[in-house]
């Protein structure tokens, strides 16, 4: 569809219809004349197997397994099961039938007709034939015929009055249909318009506090054109401070998105920072693996802000092969935003950086970006920095370092996830209240802070009970380091514990266990209980 | 920062967005040597790849192919995809 104009692309959709509905006819008409399988071709030569091979590792193995054995790593995200290949079923039926198969698709499997050249299905059979499901020995007792299906078919080769008149009143009606729609896009058509995000329900029970929580952050997206899109969440949650309840709307990001080309997107509005991955990427209660945020990414007491108000330009750039590694991809993002800005009149939280800065405090910008580097698909490194004048004689610094990895390992049956994330946030020393004035001064330290997290998943993936398959387990150590003299924010380390259930690929329940080390202070443990919906 | 700094961040961002801009009116010859690029793999193994680093992903019948344009194009920008990458998805998911 490359550039359409979406009202071209609508017109041209009608016929695109129309032309499709004969294909569909002549197709129907054709296969009533045609015999209906195809012979293979042959030879099931060395060269035939070997690009059948090739093409399998490219389309097919994602899901079907390196052994046909419907275990790939695609597979278990799709609502059925992928069918064994290996099995005596599958082995005892013919070529043709295999072609069929590949041609045509069976949902959620794509139709390789067009993706595929004939060629490369037969090469596909030929390969399949003869490394992953050998036939079943015509002389197999029960083993059926040789393509004796193929001649039970009746193959007069002429389509009856009846049927031709159905096909046609089918076509008439298809014709009309796609009159009613023509020029009536519309702004909810499905390529236009998305309502997509996320919702969770939870009980919390620590030794500071026992409650329930709910929370539901629908996601707006609009699509203007190839090039153009609008995104916006809006965050509805419950909140309690000091006694007094309320329900809080945010809006957690409204952005306008220009693709400029293959490697670069323009980004205006309130989005997501591109500090780390957690912020970015993480933090829906349908990805998170436990129900709260890792502490220096929690949204009161952080170390960075969630969202930025600005401009941002981001993107991936492909680098190939780099030595030892395969098709390696460099990711990067850049902006100006308002930034945060310093509290210093608060005797509560004097030092603390304010990240709600819709009105910029001061004429200066914040500017920052992080830089990815993924050498295998399954490996991604990054590093952060946001720097900015946050008061009138004051600077701040955050540096970031993050890493992820993932891997289906075969002997421990099952996917591995690790995540490691750290921060260093550094504000320019600032003496609060120096008149004493407030109440609470002077007040003067090292406003240096850091923290950071490390995560592990584990989640059998490979085990063949669907109940232990869908279970996966869940360690994180979280950790914040903040001046002894600042108000308002604490040294504080969290190791957690828990245990998810996925109900569907977005759907889970998670249970989990926090140990709390305060540096100073009781030790705030508790049991977290959430379920998650993405949708 | 001083306002001749914020000057000069705008600068260099128009200047890059402007260069890639113009390099985007040479597309066809490069998306090209992309498409040899990215051959290697094939749709459903970038979507297992790519979706899969931050969440499970969804079914290809989850969605109409007309909404997983939509989707395509969303997570390109937050999941940081080329366009290669996208549309290779894309295709994968709206074919089947």
């Amino acid at each position: 569809m490359g550039s359409l104009h979406p009202r071209r692309w609508r017109g041209r959709r009608r016929y695109l219809l129309l032309a499709a509905s004969f294909v569909v006819l002549a197709g129907a008409v054709q296969a009533r004349a045609a015999e209906p399988e195809r012979q293979n071709p042959g030879p099931r030569d060395e060269a035939s197997i070997r690009a059948g091979r090739a093409v399998y590792i490219k389309e097919c193995q994602s899901c079907h397994g390196r052994r046909g054995r419907g275990d790939g790593p695609g597979a278990r995200h799709l609502n059925v099961a992928v069918p064994d290949l290996t099995s005596a079923d599958v082995r005892s039926e013919t070529d043709g039938k295999w072609f069929d198969s590949i041609t045509k698709g069976s949902k959620p499997m794509p139709a390789y007709r067009r993706r595929l050249s004939e060629r490369q299905r037969w090469d596909v059979v030929n390969y399949l034939r003869s490394d992953i499901a050998p036939s079943a020995t015509p002389s197999e007792p029960g083993g059926p015929p040789p393509a004796a299906g193929a001649m039970t078919q009746p193959t007069t080769g002429a389509v009856t009055r009846e049927e031709y008149d159905r096909l046609r009143s089918e076509l008439e009606d298809v014709k009309q249909r796609v009159d009613e729609r023509r020029g009536g896009g519309s702004i909810f058509d499905d390529d236009r318009f998305l309502v997509t995000g996320y919702a969770s329900a939870g009980y919390i029970n620590r030794r500071s506090v026992s409650t329930f929580t709910a929370g539901i952050n629908p996601i707006f997206v609009f699509r203007i054109n190839d090039r153009i899109f609008v995104e916006s969440e809006v965050g509805l949650e419950l909140a309690t401070e000091d006694g007094v309840s309320s329900t809080e709307t945010n809006l957690e990001y409204a952005d306008i998105n220009f693709i400029v080309n293959d490697d670069m997107t323009v980004t205006a509005g309130k989005f997501l920072t591109p500090f780390g991955q957690f912020p970015e990427r993480l933090h829906p209660a349908w990805i998170n693996k436990l129900s709260d945020f890792p502490l220096p990414y929690n949204e009161e007491t952080g170390l960075v802000p969630f969202s930025s108000l600005g401009v941002q330009v981001r993107g991936a750039v492909p680098v190939g092969r780099l030595g030892p590694w395969s098709d390696g991809k460099v990711v990067y993002a850049a902006y100006v935003a308002n930034g945060p800005s310093l509290i210093e009149d608060s005797a509560d939280e004097a030092g603390n950086l304010n990240f709600e800065n819709f009105t910029d405090n001061n004429d200066s910008k914040a500017v920052g970006g992080r830089l990815g580097f993924l050498p295998v698909p399954e490996l991604e490194i990054g590093g952060s920095i946001q720097w900015g004048k946050v008061s009138g004689d004051a600077d701040a610094l955050r540096l970031g370092v993050d890493a992820a990895y993932q891997k289906e390992i075969q002997p421990i049956s099952g996917t591995i996830e690790a995540r490691v994330e750290w921060i260093w946030s550094s504000v320019d020393t600032v003496t609060f209240d120096e008149t004493g004035a407030a109440g609470f001064g002077p007040l003067r330290y090292k406003n240096d802070r850091n923290g950071g997290y490390a995560q592990l998943a584990y989640r059998p993936t490979l085990c063949d009970n669907r109940l232990l398959r869908n279970l996966e387990f869940v360690t994180r150590y979280d950790t914040i380091h903040v001046p002894a003299a600042a108000p308002g924010a604490a040294t504080d380390t969290h190791v957690t514990f828990g245990v998810d259930y996925w109900l569907a690929p977005n759907v889970v329940l998670k249970a989990a266990y926090q140990v709390d080390s305060p540096e100073h202070g009781p030790h705030d443990n508790g049991l977290m209980l959430q379920a998650a919906v993405g949708f | 920062m001083s306002t001749w700094r914020i000057a000069s961040v705008v600068l260099l961002v128009v200047a890059a967005v402007l260069l890639a801009g113009c390099s985007a009116s040479g597309r066809a010859t490069r998306d090209e040597s992309r498409t040899e690029m990215a051959s290697d793999k094939g749709g459903a193994q970038l979507w297992t790849e790519n979706c899969a680093r931050c969440h499970n992903p969804r079914s290809p019948d989850y969605y109409t192919p007309g909404r997983w344009t939509l989707v395509a194009q969303h997570m390109r920008v937050r999941g940081y995809l080329t366009g290669e990458e996208e549309r290779e998805i894309a295709e994968f998911l709206q074919s089947q």
